[in-house]
């Protein structure tokens, strides 16, 4: 009697004192219910580093409320010209100064001038959602532009005929991290200024980034066009490109003296040879 | 006998009834998601300082009291923090990419984990403490064990918890950033500030 009243006080005591407080029960409980409670970051699709491969332009771009500040040189005489030219550095140049601003992480505007014909390029680049893909992802962008030559023999600025347009598709892949690749159709409205007939031009530009090591990629282009005069050749150029966590470093060599797109897209008079081939460099600074 | 019996189990449960009414229960706390929670690093060059900063903490803390009293038995404390490290914005995309891809390895690597065990409080005001911890910090996946101080402040049902310490990149086997003459110095500031709340 005595025994079995006892248990059931003690039972009673303690299941009474659980109900009121319930923490004693679980007080050394390792936590349960805590999961992560986002997902994961997703990061964009990329493939190319730069923003533009030599001249042609790749689908990446900069970040949102970012500028890019780039100067570009072409050393108009060729290598060839040897150490009396300096193999070319003592120019004349055809130099490039632009500013692009990110509009958001996908749209991109830059301004820039060249100093030849003193053509003002207002450019617009928007990429598009790529594809993911561990060993090959994709990634596109479009872009188009307004080129005003504003110093045109004979003509004065305002003239419609010295205004030119272009759009361009931009196709890009990236092969296990290393080798990026890309594809850029462009179409150019008014292909010679210093003529009075507004022809159109289609071309078909292709480049190869090869990521040598983190900060060094060796790097080509060409840009293939219908041959018409005075852009008889396609063009093209090879060099290197050196990267930091902001800029971009780009020492090329280029059958081309020509930068902005509206100039570069139609070709070149002279072939990719070595008698031609002229010292240039592309340099961008990333800026927030 | 029967009143001697009855008197041991009131009594039993009077001293049981004292013991957990103060304080009043156990507490699980997470990370509040939707408050403005930051982690930021400070990294310092010979040009200028680097900052990177996200909202993206998570994790959790509990302790058997739920409550933070200057001079309580903290066993069987137990925390876990982490941090997106693909999260971390330094203001410029292509920098972020080169952190993420050359020196933290986040693909590989993609949090940075404080996890461990409340050592002691130290009572500040009515409101706030000093939280003293040890456990361990991982980033690149390498750990060291470490131990952190931290001022706590309460915030309504849960606590406002901000945290600084030094990180050594060297001791994760993180490469130090260089370039053209223009190094991060080995030692990174980090600055934790986020909110706990009551798990549901």
């Amino acid at each position: 009697m005595n025994l079995s009243y006892r248990c059931t006080v003690c039972a009673l005591s303690f299941a009474l004192t659980l109900t009121t407080f319930p923490s004693l029960a679980n007080a050394q409980d390792r936590p349960t219910r805590w999961s992560r409670q986002r997902e994961t970051v997703q990061l964009d699709v990329e493939t190319f580093h730069s923003t533009q491969s030599i001249t042609l332009p790749t689908s990446q771009t900069i970040g949102k409320s970012e500028f890019e500040f780039e100067i570009s040189h072409r050393f108009f005489p060729p290598l060839s010209s040897g150490p009396k030219g300096l193999w070319g550095l003592d120019g004349p140049v055809l130099m490039r100064l632009g500013l692009s601003y990110g509009i958001t992480d996908r749209m991109t505007v830059t301004l820039a001038r060249s100093n030849r014909a003193d053509n003002i390029d207002l450019q617009g680049k928007f990429r598009l959602p790529g594809i993911r893909s561990e060993n090959f992802p994709l990634t596109f962008a479009v872009q188009a532009g307004l080129a005003w030559n504003t110093e045109v023999p004979g003509r004065v600025a305002g003239d419609n005929r010295n205004i030119q347009y272009y759009g361009q598709f931009i196709f890009n892949g990236l092969v296990n991290d290393v080798v990026a690749v890309g594809l850029v159709p462009s179409y150019l409205h008014n292909v010679d200024v210093n003529t009075d007939v507004s022809e159109t031009n289609v071309s078909l530009g292709g480049y190869v980034h090869f990521y040598a090591t983190e900060v060094l990629a060796l790097i080509g282009e060409w840009n293939a066009s219908p041959s018409r005069t005075g852009f008889e050749n396609n063009t093209a150029g090879l060099g290197f490109q050196l990267e930091t966590g902001g800029h971009f470093f780009k020492v090329i060599v280029t059958n081309s003296p020509n930068i902005n797109p509206s100039q570069y897209l139609p070709g070149t008079p002279d072939p990719f040879s070595a008698d031609n081939l002229r010292l240039g460099f592309n340099i961008t600074r990333v800026l927030h | 006998m029967i009143v001697r019996t009855a008197s041991i189990n009131m009594a039993l449960t009077a001293v049981i009834a004292a013991v957990t009414a103060t304080p009043s229960r156990a507490q699980e706390f997470h990370v509040d998601i939707d408050r403005p929670n930051e982690a930021k690093f400070v990294a310092e060059t010979n040009l200028a300082d680097i900052e990177g900063t996200t909202e993206r903490i998570d994790g959790f803390a509990f302790w058997p009291s739920g409550e933070l009293i200057e001079g309580s038995d903290y066993e069987g404390s137990e925390f876990y923090f982490e941090v997106e490290l693909n999260a971390l914005d330094t203001g410029i995309n292509l920098r972020n990419r080169h952190m993420r891809e050359r020196f933290l390895e986040s693909d590989n690597f993609p949090y940075s984990i404080y996890s461990g065990a409340i050592d002691s409080v130290h009572t500040l005001a009515a409101t706030s403490w000093t939280v003293y911890s040890s456990g361990t910090f991982t980033i690149h996946g390498v750990e060291k064990p470490t131990a952190i101080s931290c001022p706590v402040s309460r915030a309504g049902e849960g606590f406002h918890v901000r945290c600084n310490f030094d990180v050594l990149l060297s001791d994760h086997e993180i490469p130090i950033p260089s370039f053209m003459g223009i190094a991060v110095k080995d030692l990174v500031h980090v600055e934790l500030d986020f909110y706990l709340t009551p798990a549901e």
